[in-house]
């Protein structure tokens, strides 16, 4: 879907001041919410979390820390999948109902024999797709022509692992673009830019 | 009275966000002091985050030992100090550096490197300068370099990596000159990208150990150069 995740290309923001020796966690917070869900071996793969965060509504998104954008989505899929009410979340020191019935994600390993659709130096076109759905095609390469430039093998395509749709493993790749493809005028023209895409990204182009 | 017991059940996932970001915005216009809406913000995820592990561990859909040592493990074990293993190694040994090239996954191995996500590696030349982001998300080589710095996954740096990369390269004082060819990595989708910057000046003679406290997290990240220490 398009998201306030998908944030490549803004104009507007200020780069915030850096602290040289941030910890991991600044907060306790941030490493319950962390670790909690290193912890919960749950249902859901992680292309399904993502998600869960790039439904957050622009405004929620932008006003919420890193670790809260996570908290939120847990608290979301515990909800929706009965594993936690909200009433619960809460107030945990009341009564408890029973989780659902789950299976654990566990990923599965693909078939790395499944052939490539592109070769490294073919000139492809990214689709120009919009799913409402998960995808990780940033909006600022849709419709945009680069050239593959790696193959990284075989990777199941996130937009159905994210569902809970048929595997559809295929080769992905970084395909790079030049910067003036991208960005026209304003790119610095020796400058590139390599994003990684799925064979269902892309279509042959020249 | 918690802030939350003013929301209605329904809403409360929304509300309490949005309630945080009020006192924020409240803090802008003067209403509220920011420590006092800072304080506001923290208290109330933190005591989210807390329902969140007591309701899990009530449910006993996670061992609370476990919550003790994935804190431990990310706050003392793992950091920038295993990349810069393979950083050290690749400037003195140029056999190493091919490997690490072409298969990131095996050259990490090769060090005895754990790791759950596949890696690649770029290196840093005097005609090309890398830049990794994840415009998406947060991706992020965890098992070499930790967890991310707040900048690495705030809108900020991730909308401007990819148009700007010399504006946001200035901001964290890297100057390049203007016939290197800067290239950014969007961290899109299973691979986690690694910079291996250049070797710095100076360091001849110097052991493998030495090399490593002289590599930095923002070097693999590729914001910033390696200082000459000449």
């Amino acid at each position: 879907m398009n998201g306030m995740n998908d944030v490549g290309g803004m104009d507007g923001f200020t780069l915030p001041v850096r602290d040289p020796d941030e910890p991991p966690f600044k907060y306790e917070w941030e490493a319950l919410v962390f670790a909690a869900s290193q912890a919960f071996h749950g249902p859901w793969p992680v292309d399904k979390r993502r998600f869960y965060v790039e439904i957050m509504p622009p405004d929620l998104y932008l006003s919420t820390p890193y670790f809260g954008r996570w908290l939120w989505r847990f608290e979301k899929l515990l909800i929706e999948d009965g594993l936690a009410t909200e009433e619960e979340l809460r107030n945990p020191d009341g009564p408890m109902s029973p989780a659902a019935d789950f299976q654990p994600f566990v990923r599965e390993a693909v078939d790395q024999a499944i052939p490539p659709k592109f070769r490294v130096g073919d000139d492809v076109l990214v689709k120009n797709e919009h799913p409402t759905g998960h995808t990780r095609v940033p909006r600022y390469a849709r419709g945009r022509r680069g050239t593959i430039y790696l193959d990284h093998g075989v990777y199941d395509l996130p937009d159905a692992v994210a569902h809970g749709l048929d595997p559809k493993p295929q080769h992905c790749y970084a395909v790079v673009f030049e910067a003036s493809e991208l960005w026209g005028a304003r790119a610095n023209p020796r400058d590139k830019i390599y994003v990684d895409l799925w064979d269902d990204y892309l279509l042959a182009g020249s | 009275m918690s802030p939350q017991d003013k929301v209605s059940r329904r809403e409360f996932l929304t509300k309490t966000s949005l309630a945080a970001s009020t006192a924020v915005a409240g803090a802008a216009t003067g209403q509220v002091g920011a420590q006092e809406a800072e304080e506001y913000v923290q208290s109330d995820y933190s005591v989210r985050a807390k329902a969140l592990v007591a309701v899990l561990t009530k449910k006993n859909l996670i061992n609370p030992a476990e919550i003790d040592e994935v804190i431990e493990f990310y706050e003392t074990k793992v950091g920038p100090h295993i990349g810069a293993r393979l950083v050290a190694r690749s400037w003195v040994d140029p056999e190493f550096r091919e490997r690490l090239l072409s298969d990131a996954n095996a050259a990490a191995t090769e060090l005895g490197i754990e790791r759950r996500r596949d890696l690649a590696a770029v290196a840093n030349t005097p005609q090309v300068h890398n830049l990794v982001v994840c415009t998406l998300c947060s991706c992020y080589p965890w098992a070499i370099l930790g967890l991310p710095p707040t900048w690495y996954k705030d809108a900020p740096y991730r909308a401007r990596a990819v148009i700007d990369p010399r504006g946001v390269l200035k901001e964290f004082g890297t100057e390049l000159d203007e016939g290197v060819e800067v290239r950014v990595w969007d961290s899109t989708a299973e691979v986690r990208y690694v910079v291996i910057p250049e070797r710095p000046q100076g360091t001849d003679g110097m052991t493998d150990g030495q090399l490593q406290d002289l590599v930095t997290r923002d070097s693999m990240i590729g914001v910033e150069k390696l200082k000459s220490l000449v």
